[in-house]
């Protein structure tokens, strides 16, 4: 078995950020759909700065920091390693993906 | 012509990020002691890049492409044959860059605060993380070819 980082666990930022990854992906895909099908929410997200896709970026990469964070304050590198990272990672960015490219393919048949 | 330039960076920062992510994965295959510092020399390159490329493609997306005028890229994509170039290809590509900056966030985290050389598991969370960006780099670089095609094809009246 191979010695992790002179004994220690593995770094527990590592886990936090790419359980974030998941989490923020999906919530970006959903929140296009609700600024997208919702538009009071378009225009006030667009209120607030100026453009909407401007808030959605700063609301976006906010919550992946934040959730990096507090993901990495829970203990969690104890319960999954780099290998389920891997697959968040993949899953986060299809589910992300999926998300978003289906709910606009829609315009292709407009 | 200062608006048709500063298409440019974008677009090569773009390019640049792909390159070091590329960088990275071959790095983290041929992992070991010695390579660490290139690594993370790498790994700071792709996140550098990305993000200049979203930054100067950002400001040129809010102030130029969609402004509320006739001849805007948008305007234009919108009065011509090929609509879903911006209605699918640009939605969905300034969406999609987002998960692009959480991976270039990620991946520093990873190279420099585990000893990549030393965890299998860990050498490999590298490269899937680098090979994605490469996958979702590639993915805007041909979004945003369809989206100066949907130009093309209004300015050419869709031939």
């Amino acid at each position: 078995m191979e010695k992790r980082l002179e004994n220690k666990a593995w770094d527990k930022f590592s886990v936090g950020f790419g359980l974030s990854f998941l989490i923020a992906s999906i919530f970006n895909g959903l929140l296009v759909i609700a600024k997208e099908s919702y538009g009071p929410l378009k225009s006030s997200m667009k209120s607030l700065s100026g453009h909407h896709w401007i808030t959605h970026g700063i609301f976006i990469i906010l919550l992946f920091i934040i959730f990096g964070y507090i993901f990495s304050r829970t203990g969690i590198d104890k319960k999954i390693d780099a290998d389920k990272v891997s697959f968040l990672v993949i899953i986060g960015t299809i589910l992300g993906g999926l998300i978003i490219a289906g709910f606009f393919f829609r315009h292709f048949f407009e | 012509m200062w608006k048709e330039l500063m298409t440019m960076p974008h677009v090569l920062f773009g390019v640049f990020g792909i390159l070091f992510a590329v960088w990275v994965a071959v790095e983290a295959v041929n992992s070991s002691e010695a390579n660490q510092r290139r690594l993370k020399l790498a790994s700071i390159g792709t996140t550098l890049f990305l993000w200049l490329s979203y930054l100067i493609g950002g400001w040129w997306y809010v102030v130029y492409y969609g402004a509320a005028v006739s001849n805007s890229d948008k305007s234009i994509i919108l009065a011509g044959p090929w609509k879903w170039s911006h209605s699918f290809f640009m939605e969905t590509k300034e969406h999609l860059f987002f998960m692009m900056l959480f991976l270039s966030i990620l991946l520093p985290i990873v190279t420099f605060r585990n000893q990549i050389f030393k965890d299998k598991k860990v050498r490999n969370l590298t490269i899937v993380i680098a090979l994605t960006i490469v996958v979702l780099g590639l993915g805007m670089e041909g979004f945003g070819a369809m989206i100066s095609k949907g130009v093309k094809m209004s300015l050419m009246g869709g031939k």
